[in-house]
């Protein structure tokens, strides 16, 4: 092996590789001094059905998404959502909330948190690219709903023969539906949803209910097949907020539009038009008057992938300096032989580690508690956006080519500290959450 | 320049900006057609802010132009879009330099940017006269692929070389391929140039004076155009913060996010006043020291608050049709051109250790 400039080559005896070879073989393991890579060591601390799971997942993203990234970035509406989606349900990637049959969780796995699952699932999508992943993730996000009312029936009416058509290769997906031209923050925030009067409302009607307003930025709208979108009934204000399932083709419902975004563009940010939509009492979900609360734990169960999914960007855009760093030269020299640029590399270990233990902390419980979900949420998107803006600097200005990916990854990092909440909301969540502790006398 | 010259260029600059460049960026999510780009050009030359090939004056970069006065046309045009005022800073910096090295300005682009940038302190070992193993990748040269901007129509490229001086290369000497998807500034192309054939010397004893004032000159204007375009940034999120309503009250009312707009206030001053005590061109390699340690400072301050700008959207500003994530690309892109803050750091490291070892 050929060391960088100012390391010594590992068969030289005052390496470390070296030196430690000539301890017992109980001291090396207890020195656990093993040149694996850093995602070989992360993956070994997993539990053995997480380990293969991550594998997986990586294997899935190296074959079906990197080669579409830079494409599905340019050609936002082309074909490249639909045959990944496609993919991704044959492997069973879009039914893993449920078990076997009714999903494709393997029973083998059912101790290891849901959150966990979906925490190692986000970060090998989006590493190799976020809107890809973000294709892939976005219909949990729009089936939790479902998964938190706690109703076999509807689970079984709405998810079940989805999910079965997902691993037929017929992707069938959900998205979530919350936002609304006048209201981002007010609708993932309790003081403000308390001061907001819904436009999105539900009228009476006989065997159900009708559904008039817009929703917007809504990822995946354009595609799903259904939708989990809440509304207000009628002449009532936020907190009677009822989550319905609209399924694509439904009279009235429509998509108007899908945005120009700045990055994850291969997921599509949709405006959702609902003009008197007939939807039955068999799609009601979780109740009337408890949407709100579906809403908070589908947030609180959603802003810690989001941690993910920036962990993964993150990890991409240090992955892409890496490769660039080794490749190109300065005077004969690859790039990385240089200390500033192994300084820059470093630093962005130091920061995707971070992330990780982070996520992983908070996505090993099973319940994705408000207050641990937005630290995640907040930390990881400040931080994967600057690991971004340091790929692009070791870059220097090909930092600003598509080809090399890291431009990318700024703006797909970016998006990280705006959805499920800004991260300015996301601290406030913090503060609700630990309101009692707060104000509390003493330890 | 009397005061009432200075209040006439002053005026027309931005009686052009409003006129002239503003319509053509008013739906940012849509790229600005080259032929209306190319049309642009020829009003800036009309109106005086591009210089005239035949008739010197006050035009950008001219020799006879303060340089606060081609900050604040740059900063100006930045107000509208960091691409357009980049797109006039490369095309005026190109007519400049002809001059100074004896050229005809009409048809040249200059090309400084090599695939190594300064060459980790290279560059400042090429001022000093010095050796440096990284010496030959500091600028473009033949067989070895540059990214530069190359603003306008151009039949000639002239590049400096290690020895500091100048050579001419014939545009179809060059393999010129244009990036597909660049970034930011969008409006001053960004191509791979491949010089194939040896250019010819251009007779200037002063080349490396002409260097050393070419990048200085680059170094503030650059700052300018992000300044610019994050003063609009932070008009905007004003606007917006006095419109939009979140939880029962106005945005302005919200601390959150009055210490972004604070963010992006404190950013604009700060570099407003480092621009401010820049009024002239470096003449040595410690002036230009002195503006690469600015520039080095400046850029990160800048994305940061065009970064904070766009928060105060929250998704919208996320969306390109509100142009709020074109001026963070931008200001990004900016950030690179020519040199990156790291690669700045060294160089100005690499001046001052020079000179303290003195």
């Amino acid at each position: 092996m050929v060391a960088l400039n100012g390391y010594l080559d590992p068969s030289e005896p005052l390496s470390p590789r070296s030196a430690y070879a000539k301890l017992g073989v109980t001291v090396q393991k207890l020195a656990g001094y093993d040149p694996l890579t850093l995602w070989e060591h992360d993956t070994a601390t997993l539990p053995r059905g997480l380990q293969a799971h991550r594998r997986r997942l990586r294997a899935f993203a190296a074959k079906e998404l990197r080669p579409r990234s830079l494409e599905a970035d340019l050609d936002p509406h082309g074909p490249h959502a639909m045959a990944v989606l496609a993919a991704a349900g044959r492997a069973g990637i879009l039914s893993d909330f449920l078990p076997w049959p009714l999903g494709s969780v393997s029973w083998f796995n059912l101790t290891q948190p849901v959150t966990m699952t979906n925490a190692l699932k986000m970060e090998e999508l989006c590493a190799a690219c976020g809107g890809l992943g973000l294709v892939l993730g976005a219909p949990g996000l729009g089936a939790a709903p479902l998964l938190f009312s706690g109703e076999f029936s509807s689970i079984w009416r709405h998810l079940v023969p989805r999910y079965r058509a997902c691993m037929d290769g017929d992707p069938k997906v959900f998205a979530f539906a919350i936002t609304e031209p006048a209201a981002g923050s007010d609708v993932e925030e309790s003081h403000g949803a308390k001061t907001y009067k819904p436009r999105t409302t539900a009228r009476r009607a006989s065997g159900g209910w009708r559904l008039t307003g817009r929703k917007v930025f809504i990822s995946g709208g354009d595609i799903a097949d259904a939708v989990t979108v809440f509304a207000a009934l009628e002449d009532e204000g936020m907190d009677s907020w009822t989550c319905f399932v609209v399924d694509r083709g439904m009279p009235g419902f429509s998509v108007a539009r899908t945005e120009h975004k700045m990055g994850q563009r291969a997921s599509g940010a949709a405006e959702l038009v609902f003009e008197d939509v007939f939807v039955p009492d068999t799609h009601v979900i979780g109740g009337l008057r408890n949407g709100w609360a579906i809403n908070r734990l589908v947030l609180n169960s959603s802003r810690m992938p989001v941690g993910a999914i920036a962990l993964g960007i993150a990890r991409g855009a240090m992955e892409s300096a890496i490769e660039f760093a080794r490749t190109h030269s300065l005077a004969g020299r690859p790039l990385l032989d240089y200390q500033d640029v192994q300084l820059a590399v470093a630093q962005m270990m130091i920061d995707v580690q971070a992330i990780r233990a982070l996520v992983w902390q908070s996505a090993s419980h099973w319940n994705p508690a408000q207050s641990r979900a937005s630290i995640v949420k907040v930390f990881s998107g400040d931080t994967a956006v600057r690991v971004c803006e340091t790929a692009m600097e070791i870059m220097g200005n090909q930092g600003l080519r598509h080809a090399n990916h890291a431009e990318k990854t700024f703006r797909d990092a970016r998006l990280t500290q705006i959805y499920e909440g800004t991260n300015q909301i996301n601290r406030l969540a913090i503060i609700e959450d630990q309101m009692e502790e707060l104000l509390a006398e003493g330890p | 320049m009397i005061a009432q010259e200075l209040d006439a260029i002053t005026a027309a600059v931005d009686d052009f900006a409003r006129r002239a460049v503003a319509p053509l960026v008013a739906q940012p999510e849509k790229p600005v057609p080259a032929a209306a780009l190319d049309a642009l050009d020829a009003g800036a030359q009309a109106a005086g802010i591009l210089p005239h090939p035949a008739e010197p004056g006050w035009a950008l970069w001219e020799t006879e132009a303060p340089v606060p006065l081609s900050l604040a046309v740059l900063r100006r045009i930045g107000q509208e879009s960091a691409g357009i005022a980049y797109r006039f800073h490369v095309s005026a910096l190109s007519a400049r330099v002809a001059r100074d090295l004896g050229l005809a300005p009409a048809g040249t682009l200059v090309a400084w940017e090599g695939p190594g940038a300064f060459g980790k302190g290279a560059l400042a070992a090429l001022f000093r006269g010095e050796p440096h193993a990284a010496a030959a990748d500091v600028f473009p040269r033949v067989d070895h692929a540059a990214w530069v901007h190359a603003a306008g129509g151009w039949a000639r490229v002239v590049v400096p070389d290690a020895s500091l001086g100048w050579r001419s290369y014939a545009r179809e000497s060059a393999e010129v391929e244009p990036e597909r998807a660049p970034h930011g500034l969008l409006e001053a192309p960004f191509v791979k140039l491949t010089l194939r054939a040896e250019g010819a010397r251009v007779a200037a004893p002063a080349g490396a004076a002409v260097l050393t004032r070419l990048l200085g000159m680059h170094a503030l204007g650059a700052v300018a155009a992000a300044l610019g375009a994050v003063e609009r940034a932070k008009a905007k999120a004003l606007a917006y913060a006095h419109e939009r309503r979140q939880g029962g009250a106005l945005l302005r009312e919200h601390a959150a996010i009055q210490l972004l707009i604070a963010d992006a206030s404190v950013a604009a001053a700060a570099v407003d006043a480092m621009l401010a005590a820049c009024d002239s061109a470096p003449e040595d390699p410690a002036g230009l020291a002195r503006i690469l340690r600015i520039r080095a400072a400046a850029h990160p301050l800048l994305c940061s608050a065009a970064n904070q700008c766009l928060q105060v959207f929250g998704g919208y500003g996320y969306m390109q049709d509100y142009g709020m994530e074109k001026i963070v690309r931008d200001c990004n892109a900016l950030r690179f051109a020519g040199a990156s803050p790291t690669e700045l750091r060294l160089h100005a490291a690499a001046e001052e250790l020079y000179a303290w070892s003195r």
